[in-house]
């Protein structure tokens, strides 16, 4: 999953609009930043990519980006703590995860969906846009820039199609 | 490498993103 995740900090920046909206994008990536990082420091070297990809240190990590923006009050908290949490949820769809660190591979979610994920994928965004245009509009913040960035984050469902 | 691509990946649009999003709040508080 790629674009989805952009997506899903989308669709979750209305529980919270005080909050940047970076601070959403962000979060719904960072497993994957931790996931480099933890590839460039040779920490994560399971096939699930455990330590920044497994259900447990998915709610762990979330918590500790969510704990940043605490000041933003307990919605914002529960909705930056749901962007980083989604990561795990989008992910585990189109490809599996482990439960915790190390986990044996009994305690492995296989892949849910395996054919026609790029569709599904596709979908999800869809999906997950819908909620953030209509949480533009009934914020009155509804523009040519809310379609633009729809369409950019729809465009980017190509990365894989295009296989990059 | 695969790295810094997948951080291209994940940067380039969010900052496009922000970017858009800042440029319309400065639009509705000129008015």
């Amino acid at each position: 999953m790629y674009a989805g995740h952009l997506a899903a900090g989308l669709a979750l920046r209305g529980r919270a609009r005080k909050v940047p909206i970076a601070a959403f994008l962000i979060g719904a990536f960072v497993l994957d930043l931790l996931w480099i990082s933890f590839g460039m420091l040779h920490v994560d070297r399971t096939p699930w990519d455990d330590w920044s990809h497994s259900l447990l240190m998915a709610a762990v990590w979330g918590l500790a980006f969510a704990a940043l923006f605490r000041r933003y009050g307990r919605a914002a908290f529960i909705a930056l703590w749901l962007a980083v949490f989604s990561h795990f949820v989008l992910d585990l769809i189109v490809q599996g995860a482990a439960l915790y660190p190390e986990a044996p591979r009994s305690r492995i979610v296989p892949v849910l969906v395996s054919s026609h994920a790029r569709l599904l994928q596709l979908g999800l965004s869809a999906v997950l846009l819908l909620l953030f245009v209509n949480d533009e509009r009934k914020a009155g913040a509804l523009s040519w820039r809310t379609w633009a960035i729809s369409a950019l984050v729809l465009a980017l469902n190509a990365r894989f199609i295009l296989g990059i | 490498m695969q790295g810094l691509v997948e951080l291209a990946f994940i940067g380039v649009p969010t900052l496009l993103i922000a970017l858009l999003l800042a440029g319309g709040r400065g639009q509705k508080g000129a008015r």
